[in-house]
């Protein structure tokens, strides 16, 4: 039993230490030396804190939670408190009666993990755990053996994990009731602010940003750099590329309905910038999308979420209003001054954009300027002077920031969009898998008569970027694989490992597909095509039939596998002794079949021969065998239609 | 005395079936229940079965709802998938509960009334064609409950009873199982019309000795003698109901006879005579002690007497005899 009690503490230090649970390091250690403290105890054979003391501790753990997670995040502090209460409350426990209080909380503290990730890693995690609490529930009402008990669990929670799951498929999915704070877990490679002087820690993340599925034959060319499109920035600050004011006000497009739609099904952010791939549209609920063509949620993403992509038109725009020229020219203009003249002589000696973007790239070409993730830093006041002219080293958000400023010195309307670059492409499934280190910027710039258009300067200096995903980046390998430090990508040199992580990740976008973006859409769908239009409204009544057959067959197989198989003998021996008039099941075998001869006189032989088969096989251990029971049932058929005359 | 003692009686029976001092609703269904539990058997089938969710399953059904709030509310799948299978869960215990249970059967097989303290017990058998786990009963004058863990064909089970003096009807019993996992009570009664006898604890009376056997000068006998003083007469044969003691176990490992040993000067020559009135202290004090003399006569071998206030058991001796002093006392 007692082991039983560490196993549930062991469980709360698993969950606390778990890496997608942000609870901070003080929380981390209180846990982890409550556990120690239990440890101790159990180790001592000593149950039951005084409550005295359990206060005390609780107050003070209660300031350390507070202190180690931010006020601000509800949700971590939330459930940091509640395993925090429920380890004070195993200390406290003695009587079975709070024991089994804390297995009923922990059905609510243990699946509190999916707050925070929804791995199938974490799923698998969380079922284990909840099947130890049943085991250790089953012990505490009965000592059964280990071996039992699991059996016993295992059957159970599958046998009730295949019947809510059909639940769950079929049962009608309601529309969340109100908004609730969530998590704050995001690793996004993207931000709203973009400095790229600043050091920035892109590039170390190997999580996924989020997969887009294509109907067949759609896909993207494999040749053609795949731009997602997700955040402008359009005002310069001096340090700062600011995201654009009309980031989040939705606008009009028209669909382009020569191309195909496809689906996004993005990670959690915490951010409700959306990605797709030039201009589009979405009919998903609650996906707008901007006037720059670019999509949003209305809240942020805090859990993996799909939606369908429409490529749209981008607006025609022929003529620049004045005020918008000015506005996206806008530069502060006492910084620096070396990169105004600059971009002022090449004006000069231009006459189109295209023109002065040609002397740009023959200016960063001829500079021997390289790509790096780890830059060097700069510490002028005037950032691009230094890049430019100095260092000659950097990673996209350089080169991006430093060409936009370039072309507005010149007086080209230009902008920063920020989003991803490249994707991996899984062969087998058919989908593109995008990562936090495919994060990336590059800008557009304005061309009266023709619109915005695409530049990446990046492309200059390291041509390979465009294709593919940074992590089949050839040049920057080495780097890469040290920003990362441990983890699958890092290893992918090696075949096996390779092959194993694009295993994981398949396994992983089917579990994402199909469990976690379940969604009313979806299930809408698939009722659809299962029982057509008319059907669906009886799916409903449909499930909890199934269930209850299903529980009916349970209900008579566990009771046939309880009973205790008759042999055979005493089964005909019974039907036998039924046949007469008087009762005879207290009878001993011999007098009884006594009885049945006087009463069925006719039957005497065979009768005698029913008892000395018997007799052979219940008191000698004989085999009651084919014939024996063949006589016997003659035996009794005859006596039957003989009664019946 | 006899006004103290009514309501007395009628307190136990209030205490004894709490059903009756609740409203008519539960008045009524205790009437069902009772008539159909009624018997000194019971094989527990589908008719006698009764199934609630536990207190704990309660908190497990809103700790589902929880979950499910959740689950809609963050659109998280799992915790749905969660929330569903905990109910699913409680459904799936709620038929291992029952199958536990069922096709079981519970038989009286026999009272032993016995000294307040001894205690009075009671033996039951339960016969299960099935392994029936974790099977508690509840009684309401029960020493401590009782929990088999495991019955796997048949066992025998005693209860001991909390009784104070007197005649009581058994009354009834609550077999209740949490199995599995303690979310759902699976339970059925059985009521006993028979009666059990907690007879009075038997107390030696120091006090009032001397005073005691100046009035009566033949229960000084009770104290001073015992039959081993007695000159050895002859062996008559056994005779159901001769104290156990008396057997001469020599002969019967000889000859396989049952002989008791006969003492001079013994039956008949002494007869005592054991009155309520004469004692002092209370009643309980009274009967305590009356219950002392009745037992050593016996052991001894006398023959006496009991005068109750108005009822007189007559002179005799024997077990079917100190069984009915015993059997009166208890009921005074």
């Amino acid at each position: 039993m007692i082991t039983n009690h560490l196993t549930i503490t062991l469980s709360y230090l698993l969950i606390t230490f778990l890496p997608v649970t942000p609870f901070g390091t003080p929380f981390n250690i209180l846990m982890l030396l409550l556990a120690i403290w239990h440890g101790v105890m159990v180790y001592k054979k000593n149950t039951g804190v005084k409550n005295s003391l359990l206060n005390i501790i609780a107050i003070l753990g209660i300031a350390i939670t507070v202190i180690s997670i931010n006020i601000t995040n509800t949700v971590e502090l939330f459930v940091a408190l509640m395993l925090l209460a429920c380890q004070l409350k195993v200390l406290q426990a003695t009587t079975n009666r709070q024991w089994q209080q804390i297995h009923v909380l922990n059905f609510f503290t243990i699946p509190s993990v999916f707050l925070f990730s929804q791995s199938l890693y974490v799923a698998l995690m969380v079922m284990m755990l909840l099947g130890i609490n049943l085991v250790a529930m089953l012990q505490l009402q009965h000592r059964a053996s280990l071996a039992y008990s699991g059996k016993f669990t295992l059957s159970t929670v599958l046998l009730s994990m295949a019947l809510s799951i059909l639940l769950l498929i079929f049962m009608p999915k309601l529309p969340a009731f109100w908004q609730m704070p969530g998590p704050t877990l995001a690793k996004t490679g993207l931000t709203e602010d973009v400095d790229p002087f600043n050091i920035v820690k892109l590039a170390k993340s190997d999580e996924l940003a989020f997969r887009a599925i294509f109907s067949d034959g759609s896909q993207p060319q494999i040749n053609t750099p795949l731009y997602w499109r997700a955040i402008i920035h359009d005002k310069f600050d001096g340090n700062q590329w600011r995201m654009s004011n009309l980031q989040n006000v939705s606008s009009n497009l028209t669909a382009n309905s020569n191309q195909p739609p496809y689906k996004i099904i993005a990670q959690a952010s915490n951010l409700p910038w959306l990605y797709a791939l030039e201009h589009a549209i979405s009919p998903t609920k609650a996906v707008n999308n901007n006037y720059f063509g670019t999509l949003f949620r209305t809240d942020k993403i805090t859990s993996t979420f799909e939606y369908q992509v429409q490529p749209a038109n981008a607006r025609q725009q022929v003529h620049m209003p004045n005020w918008q020229y000015r506005f996206y020219t806008t530069l502060p203009e006492q910084l620096n001054p070396k990169t105004q003249a600059l971009a002022k002589q090449w004006d000069l000696s231009s006459t189109t954009t295209k023109q002065f973007i040609d002397l740009m790239q023959l200016y960063f070409v001829t500079q021997a300027f390289s790509y790096t993730l780890t830059p060097d830093v700069t510490n002028s006041e005037h950032k691009v002077d230094q890049f430019l002219f100095e260092y000659k080293n950097g990673f996209c958000g350089h080169y991006a920031s430093s060409v936009a400023i370039l072309l507005r010195s010149a007086g080209i309307p230009a902008r920063l969009v920020s989003g991803y670059l490249g994707a991996e492409y899984n062969n087998q499934l058919g989908y593109f898998s995008v990562y936090q280190y495919d994060a990336h910027a590059w800008v557009e710039y304005y061309v009266p008569n023709e619109g915005w258009k695409v530049l990446d300067p990046t492309a200059w200096v390291s041509p390979d970027r465009l294709l593919g995903s940074l992590s089949e980046h050839q040049t920057l390998a080495g780097e890469f694989q040290q920003n990362l430090g441990l983890s699958l990508v890092a290893w992918s040199d090696f075949k096996a490992v390779n092959w194993l992580r694009l295993q994981l990740e398949q396994l992983d976008y089917q579990w994402t597909r199909w469990v976690l973006n379940f969604d009313q859409q979806k299930q809408a769908s698939l009722l659809q095509a299962l029982f057509g239009a008319k059907g669906k409204q009886w799916v409903g009544a449909l499930v909890i039939l199934i269930i209850s057959v299903v529980l009916t067959l349970l209900f008579f197989y566990v009771k046939r596998a309880q009973q205790v198989k008759e042999a055979l003998a005493i089964k005909r021996y019974r039907q036998l002794i039924g046949l007469s008039k008087k009762n005879l099941s207290a009878a001993p075998p011999k007098r009884a079949v006594d009885e049945l001869i006087q009463q069925f006189t006719d039957h005497r032989e065979m009768l005698q021969q029913f008892y000395a088969d018997f007799a052979a096989n219940r008191y000698q251990g004989k085999s009651f065998g084919k014939n024996q029971n063949k006589h016997a049932k003659n035996l009794i058929n005859s006596i039957k239609t003989k009664a019946k005359r | 005395m006899s006004f103290a003692r009514a309501s007395n009686i009628g307190h136990f029976k209030r205490s004894g079936d709490p059903a009756l001092s609740e409203g008519y609703i539960s008045h009524f269904l205790s009437r069902v229940i009772r008539k159909k539990h009624e018997g000194d058997r019971i094989t527990l089938k589908h008719n006698t079965i009764y199934v609630i969710p536990s207190t704990t399953g309660l908190g497990f059904v809103s700790v589902s709802a929880l979950n499910f709030v959740l689950g809609i509310n963050y659109q998280n799948n799992l915790l749905l998938g969660v929330a569903y299978l905990m109910i699913i869960l409680l459904v799936v215990s709620i038929i291992y509960g029952y199958l536990n249970m069922s096709g079981a059967q519970i038989r009286l097989v026999s009272i032993q009334s016995a000294h307040r303290s001894t205690p009075p017990t009671a033996t039951f058998e339960l016969n299960t064609k099935a392994r029936l786990q974790q099977l508690s009963i509840e009684h309401n004058h029960i020493k401590q409950q009782i929990t088999l863990p495991v019955v796997e064909a048949s066992e025998l089970f005693s209860i001991e009873f909390e009784f104070p003096r007197g005649k009581h009807s058994l009354g009834r019993f609550k077999f209740i199982s949490h199995f599995p996992f303690g979310l759902v009570s699976v339970w059925s009664y059985l009521y006993c019309n028979k009666c059990i006898y907690a007879y009075p604890d038997p107390v030696v009376d120091k006090s009032n000795r001397q005073e005691f056997e100046s009035h009566n000068r033949e229960a000084q006998l009770v104290h001073s003698s015992s039959h081993l003083s007695d000159e050895f007469k002859q062996l008559v044969p056994y005779q159901s109901g001769t104290n156990m003691h008396r057997i001469s176990w020599r002969h019967f490992a000889k000859t396989q006879q049952l002989l008791v040993k006969d003492y001079e000067g013994e039956t008949g020559a002494r007869t005592l005579g054991f009155d309520f009135d004469t004692l002092e202290g209370n009643v309980e004090e009274r009967l305590e002690k009356l219950c002392y003399l009745v037992l050593q006569a016996h052991q001894n071998n006398l023959c006496y007497a009991l005068k109750l206030g108005p009822r007189l058991i007559k002179a005799a001796q024997g077990e079917q005899h100190k069984v009915t002093c015993l059997e009166a006392l208890s009921d005074y």
